[in-house]
């Protein structure tokens, strides 16, 4: 039996490892007893028996946490088992281990103000930096342009607001259009100003716009007829348009 | 004719327009609502209006395909085979819930409306033309029913939601219908007609950008979407140009119109998108869902 450390604080965890040989194949030691752990609390345990060519060799290993304080002594761990050689019942010890357990560490309290100096220093150093930064990115600056001279941007000359288009000028355009030129795209062209006019949704049909009333009556009559030209047969266009021109020119 | 069949049938304006359509345009129509809401009184007169022989079949479990198309009989005087017909040779048929039959049933009467014929032991008949199958299925009682595959649905050509009317046509219902059985409309159209309307609607002219709109919002149904599983078939696409012509044809126009093909979406779509698992667990309106892809799609 062993420990990994020889002085632990109280409270800091340390393992003890208890090893053992057998000359027969067994999967584990039932018979194994563990020593008397009083002022220690046990953090885990984990016992693995690996078969070799000369029996089991098993190890068990205790994560304990010394909970008194001063020099200690583990008993050792107790196996009884058929001694081999002679046949009879016999128990097999381990040697004890001693560990020298020590008061808890604790935080240095009283280096709370020398912490805080420190931060003060670090703090003044960044910002020394930062400002020396600063000031050469300004030096840079002040040599550039005074090399080149400030660049004073004109102010951009305001471009020529054309004159606010009148709805009826464009319809009247686009009617007179549909009129002298009789075609479906120029049916369309005029369809889509309407509705546009009568703010119809991508999604709305005409159907739609009679069901809220967009527009007046009579918007929607001239739609109406000019749909039809837009999507008559081609032989029938021309005679669509002369059909819609008189609701187009009221 | 929309006039004539609302004589008899009050409200259901949707489902009238619906009958017509699909009977234009060589369709047939799923109607799913609940009992009582003149589902069988639409085709019924939707029939009589046209002149033509209108049969129903009360689709249950124990049903037989032969109930259906006709069987052989043996007749012992001659000491040979001849052929009854059965029920599907009617100019409008009412499938009346025929998710109450078995698969094999209705895969008859699918067959039946697809190929416009029957095949009874080693002959074939054709069905009479025109040929409207009109389906129901009742959404509430759902025990004991086969719910139609998807590829089956397919093959009807709109889906309409019969809704309950509102108070005004339930009072109106209640004063033409107290008493006597309500009355049938007649020669309206003949069957001559029907041929003649459907040929016109063929030639409804579609401009290029309707047809890609109609494109559009097929292929909407089949873009990623969180409650849409699959989305429907270029069968829906057809469909929906068929139907859309068949409105403007009923309309006086001789071209469609982006209103013609955004109010034939929804009823054409419904039945042909499929929904995942979400929409029952999360509840939620496919109507919506459909609404939602429809108008997400820009209109011409």
């Amino acid at each position: 039996m062993s420990a990994d450390r020889v002085t632990v604080a109280i409270g800091e965890p340390f393992h003890l490892t208890i090893s053992a040989h057998v000359d027969e194949s067994v999967p584990e030691l039932d018979n194994l007893t563990l020593p008397d752990l009083s002022g220690f609390d046990s953090l885990g345990d984990e016992r693995r028996c690996v078969a070799t060519s000369a029996g089991t060799d098993c190890v068990e290993t205790i994560t304990l946490a010394a909970t008194i304080g001063g020099q200690r002594t583990i008993p050792g761990a107790t196996l009884d088992a058929i001694d081999g050689r002679n046949g009879k019942a016999s128990r097999f010890t381990t040697d004890p281990v001693s560990i020298l357990v020590t008061a808890p560490v604790a935080a240095p309290i009283g280096d709370a103000p020398s912490n805080l100096t420190a931060l003060f220093f670090s703090f003044l150093k960044s910002a020394t930096i930062f400002m020396l930064v600063v000031i050469a990115v300004l030096a840079l600056m002040w040599a550039f342009f005074s090399k080149r001279g400030v660049v004073v941007q004109p102010a951009p000359i305001p471009a020529p607001v054309p004159p606010p288009v009148d709805p009826r000028s464009r319809f009247r355009e686009l009617i007179d259009a549909l009129v002298r030129d009789p075609t479906r795209s120029n049916a369309l062209r005029l369809r889509e100003a309407m509705r546009e006019a009568m703010h119809a949704r991508d999604d709305e049909t005409l159907a739609d716009l009679d069901a809220r009333a967009a527009g007046t009556p009579d918007d929607r009559l001239a739609l109406r007829a000019v749909e039809r030209a837009a999507f008559c047969e081609d032989a029938r266009v021309v005679d669509a348009v002369r059909e819609a021109t008189p609701f187009l020119i009221r | 004719m929309l006039d004539a069949l609302a004589e008899t049938v009050v409200g259901q304006r949707s489902v009238l327009e619906a009958l017509l359509y699909a009977t234009i345009a060589g369709g047939h129509v799923v109607l799913e609502g609940p009992p009582g809401l003149a589902k069988t009184l639409a085709c019924r007169a939707l029939a009589s209006a046209v002149g033509g022989t209108f049969k129903r079949i009360q689709f249950t479990p124990d049903l037989l395909p032969s109930d259906i198309v006709g069987t052989r009989v043996f007749d012992q005087r001659s000491g040979d085979f001849t052929t009854a017909l059965g029920p599907i040779f009617a100019n409008v048929l009412l499938a009346d819930e025929i998710n109450r039959a078995p698969a094999k049933v209705q895969s008859a009467l699918l067959e039946g409306m697809q190929e416009r014929q029957v095949t009874i032991g080693p002959n074939s008949f054709p069905l009479p033309d025109p040929f409207l199958v009109t389906a129901t299925m009742n959404p509430l009682d759902s025990d004991g029913t086969y719910a139609l595959p998807l590829a089956q649905m397919d093959r009807f050509l709109m889906k309409i939601v019969v809704a309950y009317p509102t108070v005004e046509e339930e009072l109106s219902i209640l004063e033409r219908f107290g008493g006597a059985p309500p009355p049938m409309p007649a020669d309206v159209a003949s069957m001559a007609d029907l041929l003649r309307w459907r040929d016109e609607a063929r030639a409804v002219f579609l401009e290029p950008r309707i047809a890609r709109y109609i494109v559009a919002l097929v292929q909407a149904t089949r873009a990623p979407h969180e409650y849409v599983e699959r989305g429907a078939s270029p069968r829906a696409t057809l469909a929906l140009a068929a139907i859309a012509r068949a409105r403007a044809l009923c309309a006086g126009r001789t071209f469609v119109i982006p209103d013609d093909v955004r109010a034939s979406a929804p009823p054409v779509l419904r039945h042909r998108v499929a929904f995942n698992y979400r929409t029952l667990t999360e509840n939620v309106d496919t109507e919506h869902v459909i609404a939602a892809i429809v108008a997400g799609v820009v209109v011409p």
